[in-house]
């Protein structure tokens, strides 16, 4: 072969590839964008009073990926004002899904409650591709399927970049993992000039003092393999509201343990917003064995069923921290965990601090929620007026 | 009893739901302990306990937490001290020492103590109550999951043998260590299945 040959045969196969590449470039790319662009609509049930953005708390945020809603449900009528964090990690969906399912049928009678279903809103735009984990997963309601993002742990770096090489939390000054300054359980109570997550958390601190919240409640799903699960972590000030709640449902729905925050663990929602706010915190956690490491095929089955043959095999051999069987974990029975334990902090709270009442009509009971599933708790967009859905 | 006043508290705030609650729960409460102490037999032998009492745990568990919680429900003065020390229980007249066993990995690097210092304290305390005339309860009240590791082991391995009673929750003698324990020790053992049992249990073992 000539050399002219040879080379107009090198510039064809490079021009292939080239083509091959940018063709693989925009497959991905079209579907990055989908994911990334998808909206998940809400129905505002009877009990919101208003829909705000976080920016109102603090301006800066304004126009930033986790700008996020901020539902209000306000009775109007004296009484505590409870903040519940959907959506720390969007990888736990049980937990966003627990926070949509108040917005769409709580009704306080007394106090208010500040709902956000995607606390951090950018950490649900990306996934993790390289570890099999779907892009969107569905949820089945009597008028049809609802579609929601997957998401991911921490946040999508396009939107915080890049990260440092030692993340120094602020103000302790303990050092995390890189990629911890993306996760917004390791960033309270942030800074105002920070990265995105350290500002998030600013201005959910500022929320929560401008607000009055009384305590907040962060939702979490865990890896059966992980020692704090099926629990709820307290503020030394919540300790003892975790404390009655876990003996009693312990006692009568679902075994539940109680953990007390460390005091010198820094970031976290349990330790922070206690120590530099009025308010206290309560972190649940329920079990998702989609998480655990030795699991098998990573998919939409798994995220919504949690019945994983490896995860098993793993609990029979001793090497789990919560029980697993053929039945495995569903998500109706993760989000009716969440629901459920809300609903008796709600109670035991009213007993302790009966002067600053929270009462709350709608809630679902953890045994109708695991028989019915969560999307019978769903209503359908389209059969309500427009001004009665939201976005995230 | 606190039940009743945290329903005098309801009442005071002239809160109608708040009372309501306070009832549904109290009842609740009440009903879930008796259900559950049906089960919980009263051994023969039992020490003369007494309040006040100092509860701490060997490893930072928050099992005290529980306990200190269903004292206030019963009303026995208790004070929970994650890391009292022989100082601690000359500082008021404690009747009654509580350890509970079971760790907490957060919870000591927390506290900054590995556990060897947790068992070293604890031992000591232990002592110095028995020299005192101050009654010891060794409590597991956690179950399974706070008997998971090998940390779990030697805060129960260490301190159970000591106690004048021991109360333990069902789940954490799958392999018989408690029973066997008691029985070569002759340590009266009281068997939970729950935490709220102890609500029944505490005014039965308790003088006032």
């Amino acid at each position: 072969m000539k050399k002219s040959e040879q080379g107009k045969t090198l510039i064809a196969a490079k021009a292939a590839g080239l083509v091959a590449w940018a063709a693989v470039m925009v497959f991905a790319g079209v579907a990055f964008r989908q994911h990334r662009a998808w909206k998940e609509p809400v129905v505002l049930g009877p009990g919101v009073t208003a829909v705000r953005s976080l920016h109102e708390w603090f301006a800066p945020l304004k126009g930033t990926e986790n700008d996020c809603n901020v539902y209000v449900l306000d009775s109007g009528l004296p009484g505590s004002t409870i903040l519940v964090l959907g959506g720390t990690h969007p990888e736990e969906p049980a937990t966003n899904l627990a926070a949509e399912l108040l917005v769409e049928n709580a009704k306080p009678t007394s106090g208010k409650l500040l709902v956000a279903i995607h606390t951090n809103r950018s950490a649900s735009t990306v996934t993790r591709p390289g570890e099999a984990y779907p892009q969107f997963y569905s949820i089945k309601t009597a008028w049809g399927q609802k579609k929601y993002r997957m998401g991911d742990r921490s946040a999508n770096p396009l939107d915080s970049w890049p990260d440092p090489e030692t993340y120094v939390h602020y103000p302790s000054g303990q050092m995390l993992a890189y990629m911890d300054i993306r996760n917004i359980n390791r960033t309270w109570p942030g800074r105002p000039n920070g990265l995105l997550c350290e500002r998030t958390s600013y201005g959910f601190m500022q929320m929560i003092r401008k607000e009055k919240v009384d305590l907040v409640i962060d939702y979490h799903e865990a890896e059966l393999e992980y020692p704090v699960i099926g629990t709820i972590v307290a503020h030394q000030k919540a300790q003892e509201v975790a404390a009655m709640v876990s003996m009693d449902l312990s006692a009568s729905q679902f075994r539940i343990g109680m953990e007390v925050s460390p005091r010198t663990l820094h970031g976290l929602t349990h330790r922070e917003i206690g120590d530099f706010s009025d308010a206290t915190a309560l972190l649940f956690e329920s079990p998702e064995p989609f998480l655990d490491r030795v699991r098998g095929a990573t998919n939409e089955a798994l995220l919504l069923t949690g019945v994983d043959e490896f995860v098993q095999r793993a609990g029979k051999a001793g090497l789990l921290y919560w029980p697993i069987d053929e039945k495995g974990w569903p998500i109706e029975v993760r989000v009716g965990r969440h629901i459920a334990t809300t609903s008796k902090v709600f109670e035991v709270w009213n007993l302790l601090y009966p002067e600053k009442p929270i009462a709350v009509d709608g809630l679902p009971g953890y045994g109708d929620l695991a028989a019915k599933g969560v999307g019978a708790y769903f209503a359908d967009p389209a059969s309500v007026a427009k001004d009665r859905v939201a976005f995230e | 009893m606190r039940s009743i006043r945290i329903l005098d508290r309801a009442a005071r705030a002239g809160n109608p739901p708040a009372i309501a609650v306070a009832l549904a729960f109290i009842a609740a409460f009440a009903l879930c302990a008796a259900a559950g102490a049906q089960q919980n037999a009263l051994p023969k032998g039992l020490p003369e306990l007494k309040g006040p009492i100092l509860i701490t745990a060997c490893g930072q568990s928050p099992g005290g937490v529980y306990v200190k919680v269903v004292c206030r429900q019963v009303k026995l003065e208790a004070d929970l001290e994650e890391t009292a020390t022989v100082q601690t229980l000359g500082a008021r007249a404690y009747k009654t020492l509580i350890v509970i066993t079971g760790t907490s990995l957060k919870g000591m690097g927390s506290a900054g103590v590995e556990l060897s210092d947790e068992i070293k304290r604890c031992t000591e305390l232990v002592k110095k109550a028995k020299a005192s005339g101050v009654k010891v309860i060794v409590a597991q009240v956690e179950g399974a999951s706070r008997r998971v590791d090998e940390s779990d082991e030697q805060s129960i391995r260490s301190m159970t043998p000591l106690a004048d009673l021991l109360i333990t929750h069902n789940q954490a003698n799958k392999d018989g260590y408690f029973t066997k324990t008691a029985a070569e020790k002759k340590i009266p053992q009281i068997f939970i299945d729950q935490q709220l049992d102890l609500v029944k249990i505490f005014p039965q073992i308790f003088s006032k």
